[in-house]
């Protein structure tokens, strides 16, 4: 009799299980395989964070641009910028214009000096400042290329730098050709405003060199940015 | 509670492990297979080179590069022009390749590519009747020049992978076999000790419906979120290349999915039809 009445209550939820119990033996695999993952879900999270970004890489540029040239009237009424009215470039930005006449150079001016940066311009070596911040610029070119008017450089020509929020005069005060390696050539930690330029030297020579040819300048003129001022 | 009761109880939790002992191997078969038909496919990765445009963005990629290396180096964009074509890095990836899947620790051979490049050099020097040349900045103008072919053209982290491959290859096909005999084990066992033949195939249907649940869900996944494409590389060859393999792979796991979903739709009727005679 009772085994009756289990076949009918069985019979009832024959129909039902067709659909609950895969559910359930899916559910089980799949906590369990959490259960196993888990130790390592936070490794695993972060790495996918660092390969996958919001939205699909756009591959039809290589860089932004964030360069928005400021008129020479505009410039010559700033003498200070607070240091939340700039927009800080970000590695592989556009931000500016570098041009020495005499010696025939007009380029782009990147933040980063990664080789994108170096093949549609002048890069900001990575640890070096922006200008206006007051400590050491060190520009980077190839040349070949962008930097190759600097073999005409001579000691009093002007440097101009334009960015978005300012223009910049520098005067260049001498060269020198020194190793690459050479960590003396520049001071990252100046605490004054200062231009340092390189480029690969022999210049119109084949091979790769070990040897960089130094441009310095100093600060003329250019709005100065208040660190203080948040 | 009757004996008979407790006993039928006992026997129906007994089918229904073996039914998730099913399920879980049918879900080891299917990463098996999807390895052995990805990854462990020799083929598999060079197919999909070939269909996304790999080598012509890979050529376009390196050309770039060694621009890049000429401009810092004295050479003129057109030096690089035709240097490195498509069949070059074809043939190159293609025994690359080869090498890994047969076990060897190889890298990409650049032997000609530094002959080409000696030759092509000289022959600049002379056109361009160029006096300055550093023989010693020549030699590592021409390493580096290979250096960038060589890591341009080899695929990223597949020299750590190698030695999993390698070993996955021999044990993936035992395991499978050794899947399919145990599943097969299951069968009979489920069939021959049931007296009622319908129960036998629902408790086989369990075990399909399950595994086709586990795989379409990642399949799924994947086909909806797209999050494969957010994945961010710098090189485009690369990108389109993982692209295509990842959605190789998903419609390798809709494949493997649905055939569970056919097997399972078959249980299911073939239960009705056993039960409705019975």
């Amino acid at each position: 009799m009772s085994g009756n009445k289990y076949r009918h209550k069985h019979k009832r939820l024959g129909g039902k299980s067709f659909i609950i119990l895969p559910i359930i033996f899916c559910m089980i695999i799949y906590f369990a395989l959490f259960a196993a993952v888990n130790p390592y879900l936070s490794v695993v999270s972060t790495g996918m964070r660092l390969f996958f970004s919001d939205k699909t890489k756009d591959y039809s540029t290589e860089f932004d641009n964030i360069f928005v040239p400021v008129s020479e009237e505009k410039n010559s009424e700033t003498k200070e910028l607070a240091i939340k009215d700039i927009e800080f470039p970000k590695y592989g930005n556009l931000f500016g214009k570098i041009i020495i006449e005499d010696c025939g150079i007009e380029s782009d001016l990147f933040y980063g000096d990664s080789e994108v940066s170096l093949r549609n311009g002048i890069g900001t070596y990575n640890g070096s400042f922006i200008p206006g911040y007051g400590r050491t610029i060190l520009l980077a070119g190839h040349n070949n290329t962008y930097f190759n008017g600097l073999k005409n450089v001579k000691k009093g020509q002007e440097v101009i730098i334009k960015t978005s929020y300012g223009n910049y005069k520098y005067k260049i005060t001498g060269t020198a050709v020194k190793k690459a390696k050479d960590r003396k050539a520049f001071d990252l930690s100046a605490e004054y405003e200062n231009l340092v330029m390189y480029t690969c030297y022999p210049f119109d020579e084949i091979g790769l060199t070990e040897y960089r040819f130094f441009v310095y300048g100093d600060y003329v003129s250019g709005p100065i940015i208040n660190k203080e001022d948040k | 509670m009757g004996k008979k009761t407790i006993s039928y109880r006992l026997k129906s939790a007994l089918y229904i492990f073996f039914s998730f002992l099913i399920a879980v191997s049918l879900c080891f078969a299917f990463i098996g297979l999807l390895l052995e038909s990805t990854i462990l496919n020799s083929d598999f990765i060079y197919d999909n080179m070939n269909s996304s445009n790999y080598f012509v963005d890979k050529k376009d990629e390196i050309n770039r590069k060694l621009t890049d290396l000429g401009y810092a180096s004295g050479l003129d964009e057109e030096f690089f022009e035709g240097f490195v074509d498509e069949l070059m890095i074809s043939k190159d990836t293609r025994q690359y390749l080869d090498h890994y899947y047969e076990g060897k620790s190889s890298v990409i051979d650049t032997e000609n590519f530094c002959e080409s490049f000696n030759k092509a050099l000289d022959r600049y020097v002379e056109e361009k009747n160029i006096n300055k040349v550093d023989s010693k900045g020549r030699d590592y103008l021409i390493k580096t020049a290979s250096r960038i072919y060589r890591g341009e053209t080899e695929l990223p982290f597949f020299n750590t992978l190698s030695f999993y491959i390698v070993n996955l290859k021999t044990y993936i096909p035992i395991m499978l076999g050794g899947i399919l005999v145990f599943v097969a084990i299951l069968v009979l066992v489920i069939v021959f000790t049931n007296k009622w033949k319908h129960r036998a195939v629902r408790y086989i249907y369990y075990g399909t419906s399950t595994a086709f649940l586990v795989t379409i869900i990642p399949a799924l996944y994947l086909l909806i979120s797209k999050k494969i494409s957010q994945i961010t590389i710098s090189s485009r060859a690369l990108y389109n290349l993982l692209v295509e393999c990842a959605n190789g792979a998903t419609i390798l796991m809709l494949f493997y999915a649905l055939f569970l979903m056919t097997i399972s739709i078959g249980l299911f009727i073939l239960h009705r039809r056993i039960k409705n005679k019975s």
